[in-house]
């Protein structure tokens, strides 16, 4: 145990690096926040420890410079609710992410098993979504290219009314389960990558 | 018929709110824009904009002749403040090439804007402002401006005066005195020396007259175009005149991110410009990056309560090694009749309120049920700050509910004053304890007369030695590394004594191994309110000697009283252990008052100061929930502006940006950035380390509750 005087930080800056007849400034720089930042560039992945240790089937959510874990809370109808701290949660259904929660901007899909079932048969549709902050309701996004096969869906997606283009990737692994999904799920956030993890 | 007229509106205001949700996202981003003058506005004319209080930014624009990057900081949403730096491509520093070479002439500038009137559905937005205030005035020109925005556009009309008087006409102040109507001609000759306010030529002259469109383009993510009538007279601004082929600029302002815009303009009918600006909103705690280090909660707390349970020493000792895991120190500890008391120190958060109720989180966790109550009392070194109890169910309901307002409600925050006697469980410190920190300190020179740039990269090391719980030592070594500072001449013309400006023989001298600080301090807080501190060593890179402070800070009041003395002689330029001959006494009364709504902190300081001038500093500062601060100040003491030199009398700007606003962790370490526009040596205070107000920032019910908001995180 020790005891140590700590100060708190607000203090005038020491006016010693100031140069006569001009101008100049003093910078305490530090060396734990470059790292942390250079560490927020490292890609996100869970150790192969980390994988096996889990108990129930886990999604990784990479999203910008943010990651995290997701785990498989519940399934109903083929639809995948995925479930984190902070309220955020995810559901899938065959690897789409049809619905967020907790996120700064989030959406649903409306009637989700019905117009992705009959996207991937027809090869054409459209989705409707609703967007949260700001609010917009039945917003009609119309898919302009699809590539399907067994290991991966590839959907392009644009909203004329205003003017979002957006994409849906989903690479599928056995059992055709999703392994991996690249998807845009607002006009305000950057696109979205899902790692699956299962344990059944 | 009712029903019918029902029906409509309600389709009618259902469609608004429709059209209003899809312009969102048609028009995302539409912050308003940097003009060429690094201020919000169009493309050389101000506009009538703010961003939020406590936004920071750095604009830069190339504007032939003109190289311009400003720092702009809005402390609050009604005022924009911009200091600036031009490189003035037409003309020499100086006619005297010893001096300044072939080098090109620099400008320093400091723009102040003010709204008037908020923008209502009818109304436009109203506001005042002046460009280069001070100074050499070569860009000086004042204005007011309306700014009204209609579906995707934003309107512009505004009047200027100085450099804003093209298109001009009678200026209409004149009515109120015929002063207004002759401007003071610019003297380019007397004014290189610059530095002073001249407010009598403010909004004198002929008027001009400009305005312009800010057209955001649907579905661009924010792309806008701007097109202005441009009221710059090109025969005042600067140096030398510059041509104008058109009166209308036309240019773009692309946003890449939320934050970050880039900008190109045709301007004056021959020139193109490019600029960009990068903003922060660095005054809320929502703008900051989501802490991932959460509270960890014990591990099998059931049976960690079931063991607490048996005895009081099992109590203490699991809170002592659950703080200490959680980077909190136990100092004391006590239970008596139900109440766990529990003092303690910490050096991660900067929101007081989240140390304490992690601490509190923690106690919880490991408390047997017979607790119901705890307290919480925060201490820096030996020094009582304050107390936080609060029952163990309204905690508890607090949290669960994520409510800060019902833990305010329901707890006691008070002033402390450490008696140990209140504590049966007093873990014995180590002494001595050393601590040190090792990084990288940049310090650089812009804009002097020898070259625009110099600087240096050294490697400090930041130590504290505590000797015993009543004195420590606080140790501060650097080695440069690389830099260019020896190739600075340029001498000091001070004519009293050279307390500040031979800075240039220390940085030259002092260029390998400094010691930087060397400070024996000892604190104490003998009575209620009351803080002292006696200090003796090396303080700062100039001076060492001995001295103290005595500060009054009451817990509950919004203000405090210091007192310091010191006895100090000026140090060698190598800065080892060696003095000059130079030597004083320096002192100080201050006084300090929060003003709890803003967070302003006001602090006025008189006495005397180290060349032995008398006089008063005015310091004001506005300091965010984030930890933000961003603040003014100046000097006027006893010296004539001749004995002062340039400038006339000392002043800055400064801010300081909290580094945990950026990180994913929590850190109670802050990045602090503060400009002069000329160090002289008139109003030189001593710097010493760990200033009372500083030290007992806790001491104060406003520190504690000002974020209490975030404490749940």
């Amino acid at each position: 145990m020790h005891g140590r005087m700590y100060m708190n930080k607000l203090k005038i800056i020491i006016p010693l690096a100031f140069l006569a007849s001009c101008n100049s400034y003093y910078f305490p720089l530090w060396v734990e926040t470059p790292q942390r930042i250079l560490n927020s560039f490292k890609p996100y992945s869970p150790s192969e420890d980390y994988i096996k240790n889990q108990q129930f089937s886990f999604i990784t959510v990479e999203l910008g410079q943010q990651d995290a874990t997701l785990v498989l809370s519940s399934i109903k109808h083929n639809i995948f609710t995925w479930v984190g701290r902070d309220n955020v949660t995810f559901k899938t259904y065959k690897g789409i992410i049809i619905e967020t929660n907790g996120l700064e901007h989030n959406f649903v899909l409306k009637n989700p098993i019905e117009s992705i079932d009959s996207i991937l048969e027809q090869s054409r549709g459209r989705l409707i979504y609703d967007f949260d902050n700001p609010r917009l309701y039945e917003l009609q996004v119309a898919i302009v290219g699809l590539l399907q096969s067994e290991e991966q869906i590839v959907m392009d997606l644009e909203s004329d009314d205003i003017g979002w283009d957006a994409k849906i990737s989903v690479k599928n692994g056995p059992k055709s389960l999703a392994t991996e999904t690249i998807q845009s799920l607002h006009p305000f956030l950057k696109d979205v990558k899902l790692r699956f993890y299962y344990k059944y | 018929m009712n029903r019918v007229r029902q029906a409509f509106s309600f389709l009618l205001l259902y469609s608004s709110v429709v059209t209003a949700q899809v312009s969102d996202y048609i028009y995302p981003n539409t912050y308003p824009s940097f003009s060429n003058y690094g201020t919000l506005g169009l493309i050389q004319a101000p506009n009538a904009r703010f961003f939020e209080e406590g936004t920071l930014a750095f604009s830069w624009s190339h504007n032939e002749p003109y190289l311009r990057g400003s720092i702009i900081a809005y402390p609050f949403s009604w005022m924009e403040a911009s200091y600036q730096y031009t490189d003035i491509n037409n003309a020499l520093y100086s006619n005297v090439s010893s001096f300044s070479g072939n080098q090109s002439l620099k400008d320093k500038g400091l723009d102040l804007k003010f709204r008037l009137l908020e923008e209502s559905n009818f109304i436009p937005q109203l506001a005042i402002g002046v460009r280069d205030i001070g100074g050499t005035s070569l860009f000086a020109s004042e204005f007011i401006v309306a700014s009204k925005r209609i579906k995707n556009a934003d309107f512009t009309l505004g009047m200027g005066w100085g450099v804003l008087s093209n298109n001009s006409f009678k200026n209409p102040l004149g009515n109120l005195s015929d002063r207004f109507y002759t401007r003071q001609e610019r003297d380019l000759d007397a004014t290189s020396e610059g530095g002073a306010l001249n407010l009598n030529t403010l909004f004198t002259g002929k008027s001009g007259l400009f305005g312009g469109i800010e057209l955001f383009i649907p579905k661009s993510n924010g792309l806008r175009l701007k097109v202005e009538l441009d009221a710059t007279n090109y025969e005042r601004e600067g140096r030398e005149p510059v041509i104008q082929d058109s009166r209308v600029n036309i240019g773009l302002v692309k946003p890449i991110s939320e934050n970050f815009f880039v900008k190109l303009a045709y301007v004056k009918g021959n020139t193109l410009n490019f600029g960009f600006s990068y903003k922060i909103h660095a005054g809320k705690q929502e703008n900051a990056r989501r802490k991932l280090d959460r509270h960890i909660p014990v591990k099998n707390s059931d049976v960690v309560r079931r063991v607490t349970a048996k005895s009081d020493l099992f109590t203490y000792r699991a809170a002592l090694t659950n703080l200490q895991d959680r980077n909190f120190t136990l100092k004391y500890a006590n239970i008596d009749k139900g109440e766990f008391h529990v003092a303690y120190q910490q050096n991660k958060f900067t929101n007081y309120g989240i140390a304490a109720t992690r601490i509190l989180r923690t106690l919880d966790e490991v408390a047997p049920d017979s607790i119901d109550r705890f307290k919480v009392t925060n201490l820096n070194g030996e020094m009582g700050l304050n107390s936080i109890s609060i029952s163990r169910q309204n905690f508890k309901n607090s949290l669960s509910r994520k409510t800060p307002e019902l833990f305010l409600k329901d707890s006691l925050i008070e002033g402390y004053t450490l008696n140990k006697d209140d504590f049966i469980y007093q873990p014995i410190a180590e002494y001595p304890a050393f601590h040190y920190n090792i990084e990288p300190d940049l310090q650089a020179q812009i804009g002097g007369p020898d070259g625009f740039f110099f600087g240096t990269l050294r490697l400090a090391m930041d130590s504290e030695l505590m000797i015993n719980k009543d004195l420590s030592l606080l140790g501060k070594f650097s080695y440069g590394v690389l830099g260019d500072f020896d190739e600075i001449t340029l001498a000091s013309d001070s004519i009293i004594p050279h307390v500040r400006t031979d800075i240039v023989d220390y940085l030259q001298e002092g260029d390998k191994f400094t010691i930087d600080r060397l400070q024996f301090n000892s604190f104490a807080n003998p009575y209620k309110n009351i803080y002292t501190k006696f200090s003796a060593g090396i303080f700062e890179r100039m001076f060492g000697g001995y001295g103290g402070e005595f500060l009054y800070r009451p817990f509950e009041k919004n203000y405090g009283v210091g007192f310091e003395a010191w006895r100090v002689r000026q140090r060698d330029y190598k800065q080892n252990l060696t003095f000059r001959d130079y030597e004083t006494s320096t002192g100080h009364v201050t006084f300090y008052f929060t003003e709890p709504n803003s967070g302003v902190l006001i602090r006025l300081k008189g006495g005397k100061y180290l060349a032995g001038d008398s006089g008063y500093t005015l310091d004001i500062s506005r300091r965010f929930e984030t930890g933000m601060s961003v603040g003014a100040f100046f000097s006027r003491t006893d010296i004539s502006k001749e004995e002062f030199g340039e400038g006339a009398f000392d002043k800055g700007v400064f801010f300081i940006i909290p580094i945990d606003f950026f990180s994913t962790s929590y850190l109670k370490r802050s990045f602090s950035w503060g400009i002069r526009p000329v160090t002289r040596d008139g109003a030189a205070q001593v710097t010493h380390g760990l200033p009372l107000w500083g030290v007992t920032d806790q001491g104060s019910s406003w520190s504690i509750t000002h974020a209490w908001k975030n404490v749940y995180e």
